[in-house]
């Protein structure tokens, strides 16, 4: 959680969907990539706002040696500090008028999810029967296994 | 007028399409067909199922009363003479070749070189040469990347039949020593014979060759659209269907001018990012519009010949195939732009002019018969 870092987790994520769902779930029912979208955002957006208003409360980590997260506002510090769970600690201190910068962020984790999905779709294709460009560049010993099936 | 024709490679994709259209346009024709006996087939043409055991020939038109069929090996003489005993030909349709991109120079010499020599060694003692016409299936590949005139905007103009070979790969420099044998033999003992040279050949039933781009894209579930700037790089997309290609055998075969001469058989020119694009919207795949600079996609696509020749040498230690041969990784990175003017100004008109009328028929009839996945 945190707005750089759940960026970066959908992006992942839209990526990892969109194989999962080529793989495993177009065949049971092809509205999936709908609701693996809509769990994977909705999630994000939901838990990004239960922090940010401190409805959970993220200072239990401070129990963390490496981690100090002030007590008043410590949800939008979290959420701007994220990366200090691994120890990268950027210190940012939300200030007036960050919070349409915060929206901007929130809104974009819909189009970051969609360019991880589209990436996933490209590497490993969309329909059941599609590789995509992991197909010309698979290894040798894969196809021939594959062919002698 | 009663013609005896004899077709090679009846079997092939090109020799069964022939059959086809010599059976429904010339019904006084009669027809002796050969190609190699079954097993002997099976194992030579690996290519034929090697990407699925479903493809098969077209040969229900060999139990056609019209046709004799009767089975032959080019690469040994005494199987031929069964063809010639008895039998003095009209129009000799040769076909008859290993396409095969991974096939090495020695077995490609042996079966398309040696193959054509054992076959006009005969006719020569048996056939009424003043009467034969010799057809000869040859390949644009001959000519390999030849030096383009330029337009005023420095556009390269697609060449003609006098282009010089320089054959880029084993199959086409099998291609080009069968033209050779050829030439030889229509020089010393003054043979009718007519060359046709076709671009890549793309139909229905097709398992090898243009066959795999359409194959790849649907693979892929996208297609890969390169814009390459400047736009007088652009890359062309030569190809024939092969209906328009056994047309073009027989049109040529009745055509007295056409004697001695070798014509190019390609459709109007056209753009692989057009065929690509177009095959995307058929195949109802992506198409990823991608810009890109001329030095930019010449290191790219010889990064990806690279990576081909690796899976190429990969693939013969382990006794298999790569997914897509080296010679077809070829077209990514040369200019072949052929021009159709010669057999237009005999008056031959194409059922398939255009790249979107070819690859609109194609694949139609892979997607209506499952020979390519779909999701329905």
């Amino acid at each position: 959680m945190g707005f750089v870092s759940s960026i970066i987790a959908l992006f992942i994520l839209g990526w990892l969907n969109s194989y999962l769902y080529r793989k495993y779930l177009r065949k049971r029912n092809k509205d999936w990539i709908a609701f693996l979208a809509i769990i994977s955002i909705g999630v994000f957006w939901i838990l990004d706002c239960l922090i940010y208003f401190d409805v959970l409360n993220m200072t239990w980590l401070n129990s963390l040696p490496w981690i100090n997260i002030p007590a008043s506002g410590s949800g939008r510090y979290f959420l701007w500090n994220s990366f200090m769970v691994i120890g990268l600690h950027p210190n940012i201190s939300p200030q007036a008028g960050m919070e349409i910068v915060e929206l901007v962020l929130l809104i974009s984790y819909f189009p970051w999810y969609v360019v991880g999905k589209l990436l996933g779709k490209i590497l490993h294709g969309y329909r059941t029967y599609q590789q995509g460009l992991y197909w010309p560049f698979r290894p040798t010993k894969t196809v021939i296994k594959k062919r002698e099936k | 007028m009663s013609k005896l024709v004899l077709v090679d490679g009846a079997k092939g994709h090109t020799g069964s399409f022939l059959i086809k259209e010599i059976l429904e346009s010339k019904p006084n024709w009669q027809i002796i067909a050969t190609d190699l006996p079954i097993d002997s087939r099976k194992k030579l043409m690996k290519k034929e199922t090697i990407f699925s055991s479903e493809l098969k020939q077209m040969d229900e038109f060999l139990i056609d009363p019209r046709v004799e069929f009767l089975p032959t090996d080019l690469t040994k003489p005494e199987t031929l003479e069964a063809l010639f005993q008895g039998r003095k030909y009209d129009f000799i349709f040769h076909p008859a070749s290993l396409y095969d991109y991974f096939a090495l120079l020695d077995i490609l010499r042996e079966i398309n070189v040696e193959g054509i020599r054992n076959l006009l060694e005969l006719i020569i003692k048996t056939q009424d040469l003043k009467k034969l016409v010799f057809v000869h299936w040859s390949t644009c590949g001959v000519y390999g990347e030849p030096k383009y005139e330029k337009d005023l905007r420095g556009y390269p103009i697609p060449a003609d039949e006098r282009a010089p070979y320089d054959p880029p790969n084993y199959y086409s420099i099998s291609k080009m020593e069968q033209e050779l044998v050829l030439k030889e033999y229509v020089k010393e003992h003054e043979l009718k014979s007519i060359i046709i040279r076709p671009a890549p050949i793309i139909g229905p039933y097709q398992t090898y060759g243009a066959y795999h781009i359409l194959m790849m894209i649907n693979k892929l579930g996208f297609a890969p659209g390169l814009h390459i700037y400047p736009k007088k790089k652009r890359l062309a997309m030569p190809l024939i269907h092969i209906e328009d290609l056994v047309r073009a055998a027989v049109f040529l075969a009745e055509d007295e001018r056409a004697i001695g001469e070798a014509f190019n058989l390609v459709i109007n020119p056209c753009l692989q990012e057009d065929f690509l694009e177009y095959l995307g919207t058929l195949l109802n795949t992506d198409y990823i519009n991608i810009p890109i600079l001329w030095p930019l996609y010449k290191l790219l696509s010889k990064i990806l010949f690279w990576i081909a020749n690796r899976k190429e040498k990969k693939a013969r230690k382990l006794d298999s195939r790569p997914q897509i041969d080296l010679s077809m990784a070829g077209y990514m990175n040369h200019q072949y732009h052929f021009s159709n003017e010669k057999i237009k100004m005999l008056g031959f008109n194409f059922k398939f002019p255009d790249y979107d009328d070819v690859t609109k028929d194609t694949v139609e009839w892979y997607l209506g018969n499952n020979w390519l996945e779909s999701d329905y």
